[in-house]
């Protein structure tokens, strides 16, 4: 078979394909260079001399915290919606489609209304719970069948009751308490600071430990139910631990940048079109892409129109539109 | 009998519906209020004053949009045989409210003008939807259920997109549309609702003209045609019907979701499957509804005010997901 | 037949779908190193039987044992290393190649360290000789015919290594050349490798050509066992599926064929 090479490492064994692991390394390179560019693009400072006095400060504190917390955050929304794609063996499927990030920000909402001085930790645990029960009660809904295009329209359809239910919630709250919450959920990173980069990266810590330690079981998944369980995989018990990590995930980055759209969506596919093969490659390649989105969007909503900033989450939609009614437009004769 | 029943509890409903409205207000006005405010006008009197340049131009605003809505739905299922037919998911509320919203930002001579709007949201909802049946039409299997949700879903997106991406840059046109764009009653003025009254009663009408046409189509394609129906007429027809009814609903109170997909199939329950008698009710009750709602999105969180737009998808958005869980099998 | 002899057998299996009993009473000895076919019409239970024995399924009674211990006693990687299972439909992922797809049938050998070792790539190397896909091994799978994708799921299946190979109806969908190029692949197994091969076939006369041994079933029962092909007659297969046949002989293997007989549907 060509394209593989085994490494030993050690007790470890594993077989890596040269070019998607070259892919992967360049993709992760170029992502390097494009946040050391990010990270001198803006008004008050240059490279020029960096570390100076007000602007290192400039530097260290806002913008170096942002970039990271943009990088973790695309990750993170990349993997979840790698994940749910592979689940739901829909290209569709993603996490804001399928009501996930609503329930994790209707659930952080509540936390943050009702018990306002509890510590920011929790969020991304209160997220997940909000998460996964709408996931559950989209299951439930949908009766079987997760991987049909019914069970994504149920999605939406309770995410749109969601959206409602948070509109509620915004209506009720008291004024400051409204306008802090209006600006989270917008999906801006401008709020960024480096507590909130540190649990950021352990959410995608954990997520991501859960997603690449069941990848080879998941690529066996792929092949179907039956095939799936005849080669020994606990298929249900499998679903379970990726959902929760992909909720997990996604509930991390509502918690921190609110709500950025499309990532999911469009991260995975990319990945599939650059890298390809199975879910390791995916995921990985996945994430990069998404780290790169994120970045890019939010540089230039913070560049482009200077001095008004725009969203990073209103830049993404512009991207991630058309990619939705392009994959439309190639799933026609699908569905 | 039933039909004349079914009649007579609807204009119960309406009147109880306007009711409700009247006592959500924040200022208590009772009838005699009312009464005299219509019909002794005192230009000095506080409460005549709030009943003409707010409460009438709301209600009617409300009234005329849900019968619209309610129309327009009952008409896009018809057309597309699809029980998810809705304007507001198949992308012909984002489109006119882009349409609008740009009209506003640039200077566009008449086009700018109040007078003009619901045309011009007719337009931009037209459009908006002409880009979803192209695009949903396309593929092997032709225009599905799912696939046409999943377009107009798309396309909402992408004028929303454009909608928010004007008004980030202009902060002037954001504060005059901000509540409007949330799809809410209280945006009904008195010149919005004179601008699109005309239009939208002539547009009720034509829909009601329809209706045999509508009776035939349901028997299927090919006894339509041979029946003497020309399908592509009564679906381009139709087509501008149902874009002119949003646009004058979206004109006045914004693009406000879901009556159009509640109300055909409570329309259907009332009455029989003859769009001759169905239209006509289904207008009726959409204008109830959206009176309703705006009455219990006023009333929910007094004194603070819902929009009408959140009401509706807090009930609507449950019933597009039952749809969905029951009729499509697949 | 002694127990010892048979690796998997079913005792007093029970199964239905709701309220519908799809298998009553069924027990079932499947020798080592044969060819098995179920056989029976629609509704008989036979695919039913087949995710039973595959452990794809709980039965409400009875039980399938694997070296005579209870399947679902048994861890779910110990049983993937005895059995093999090639599902009626089987998704392909997008964009896998041939070689991609048959290495994940190692994956009941892999564990969280030794994730690949020369054991996986001699096993996978070869199933793809034997089902004959190494040609074709970089393509991905949306590049190749019905019957080229059958086979590279059985390479799958073989390069699990298991002893005991199960097939559901593995000609469905293809054309006739494809059929036989299937059913030649399997009838090979256990002549060749030694493997115990049970398959449920739509085709009657394509199992009395390959079978070993034919199973019927009927009304989710076993109706009849026969261990010698030769020995099928017209009236058993009329029996069980309720149509008059006439029985013909192949005219080069000398095995029996059996033709509908037109107009005589009684």
């Amino acid at each position: 078979m060509s394209g593989y090479r085994v490494v030993h490492c050690g007790p470890l064994m594993l077989r890596l394909h040269k070019r998607r692991a070259m892919l992967c390394l360049f993709l992760a390179l170029v992502l390097l260079m494009a946040a050391v560019l990010a990270l001198g693009a803006g008004g008050t400072t240059g490279w020029s001399a960096p570390w100076a006095g007000g602007q290192g400060k400039v530097l260290w504190d806002l913008r170096l915290p942002r970039l990271l917390l943009a990088l973790v955050c695309g990750a993170m929304l990349g993997l979840a919606g790698a994940t749910l794609q592979s689940l739901t063996r829909n290209g569709l499927a993603d996490p804001g489609l399928l009501g996930v990030r609503e329930g994790a920000s209707l659930a952080i909402l509540v936390l943050l209304f009702f018990l306002p001085t509890a510590a920011p930790e929790l969020r991304p645990l209160v997220g997940l719970v909000g998460g996964v029960s709408v996931v559950a009660v989209t299951v439930l809904l949908a009766r079987g069948g997760i991987e049909r295009m019914r069970f994504i329209l149920i999605g939406i359809g309770v995410s749109w009751f969601l959206s409602g239910l948070i509109a509620l919630m915004l209506v009720a709250a008291d004024v400051t308490m409204m306008q802090t919450a209006m600006v989270w959920l917008a999906g801006s990173l401008s709020g960024a600071a480096w507590s909130s980069v540190r649990m950021a990266a352990l959410c995608l810590l954990i997520g991501g430990v859960l997603l690449f330690g069941t990848a080879r079981a998941g690529d066996v998944a792929d092949l179907g139910d039956h095939l799936g369980r005849s080669l020994g995989v606990s298929m249900t018990r499998l679903a379970v631990v990726r959902v929760a990590a992909a909720v997990l995930l996604t509930a991390g980055c509502v918690s921190f940048c609110g709500r950025l759209g499309f990532v999911g969506l469009i991260a995975p596919h990319l990945a599939r079109l650059s890298v390809g093969g199975g879910q390791g490659a995916l995921l990985s390649a996945s994430a990069l892409w998404g780290a790169v989105l994120v970045m890019v969007a939010d540089t230039v909503g913070r560049v482009a129109f200077a001095p008004i900033q725009i969203p990073a989450g209103i830049v993404l939609a512009v991207i991630g539109v058309p990619v939705l009614l392009g994959l439309l437009w190639c799933r026609r004769d699908r569905f | 009998m039933r039909g004349l029943l079914a009649v007579a509890a609807l204009l119960l409903l309406l009147g109880a519906a306007v009711a409700f409205h009247q006592a959500t207000g924040p200022r208590p006005i009772g009838w005699s209020g009312l009464w005299q405010a219509v019909w002794a006008f005192d230009p000095m009197n506080f409460d005549h004053q709030t009943v003409m340049a707010l409460r009438l131009p709301r209600l009617l605003a409300a009234f005329l949009a849900g019968a619209a809505l309610g129309m327009a739905g009952v008409l896009l299922q018809s057309l597309l045989r699809n029980p998810l037919g809705e304007p507001h998911i198949l992308g012909l509320n984002a489109g006119a409210s882009l349409a609008v919203v740009v009209c506003l930002a640039f200077p566009l001579g008449v086009f700018s003008a109040p007078l003009l709007r619901p045309v011009v949201a007719a337009t931009g909802g037209g459009l908006a939807f002409l880009l979803v049946l192209l695009l949903s039409s396309a593929g092997r299997l032709g225009l599905t259920m799912t696939k046409v949700t999943f377009c107009g879903i798309a396309v909402s997106a992408l004028a929303s997109t454009l909608t928010s991406g004007v008004l980030l840059l202009d902060e002037e046109t954001l504060a005059t549309v901000r509540l409007w764009l949330l799809g809410d009653a209280a945006a009904g003025t008195w010149t919005t609702v004179r601008a699109a009254a005309p239009l939208l009663l002539l547009a009720l009408l034509a829909g009601w003209a329809l209706a045999a046409r509508l009776n035939v189509l349901a028997l299927g394609d090919a006894l339509a045609t041979s029946l003497g129906v020309s399908l592509l007429k009564t679906r381009l027809l139709g087509l501008v019907v149902v874009a002119v009814l949003c646009g004058g609903a979206v004109s006045m109170v914004g693009p406000v979701g879901f009556i159009g997909l509640m109300v055909p199939a409570m329309a259907r329950r009332l009455s029989s499957l003859d769009h001759r008698a169905l239209l006509p009710r289904a207008a009726v009750l959409g204008g109830i509804m959206l009176i309703v709602a705006d009455a219990v999105a006023r009333w929910l969180l007094a004194p603070r005010e819902l929009a009408t737009g959140v009401m509706t998808a807090l009930v609507g958005a449950p019933v597009f997901v039952l749809i969905v869980a029951r009729r499509m099998k697949e | 037949m002694p127990l010892s002899a048979s690796p998997l057998s079913a005792q007093a299996l029970q199964f239905s779908h709701g309220a519908t009993p799809v298998l009553r009473d069924v027990s079932l000895l499947v020798p080592d190193g044969r060819l098995t076919v179920l056989l029976g019409p629609n509704g008989s239970g036979k695919s039913t039987l087949l995710s039973l024995l595959a452990r794809l399924a709980k039965p409400s009674q009875g039980a399938v044992l694997l070296h005579g211990q209870d399947i679902h006693q048994q861890p779910t990687r110990a049983v993937a290393r005895q059995i093999g299972l090639l599902p009626q439909t089987p998704l392909s992922p997008d964009g896998m190649t041939v070689a991609e797809v048959v290495a994940r049938g190692r994956y009941p050998h892999q564990g969280l360290l030794k994730r690949w070792s020369a054991a996986d790539d001699a096993a996978v190397a070869q199933a793809l000789a034997v089902t004959g896909t190494s040609a074709f091994a970089d393509r991905t799978l949306d590049q190749l015919s019905g019957g080229q994708r059958q086979r590279c799921f059985i390479a799958l299946a073989l390069a699990q290594e298991t002893p005991i190979l199960l097939f559901d109806e593995p000609t469905s969908y293809l054309d006739l050349r494809y059929q036989v190029e299937v059913m030649e692949l399997i009838a090979s197994l256990p002549r060749d490798h030694g493997r115990t091969v049970i398959t449920v076939l739509h085709d009657l006369n394509f199992a009395m050509q390959y079978a070993d041994r034919l199973v019927f079933l009927k009304q989710g029962r076993i109706h009849s066992v026969l261990e010698q092909v030769t020995a099928c007659s017209a009236a058993q297969i009329e029996e069980v599926f309720e149509t008059p046949v006439v029985r013909a002989t192949h005219p080069q293997s000398g095995l029996p064929v059996f033709l509908p007989v037109s107009g005589g549907s009684r």
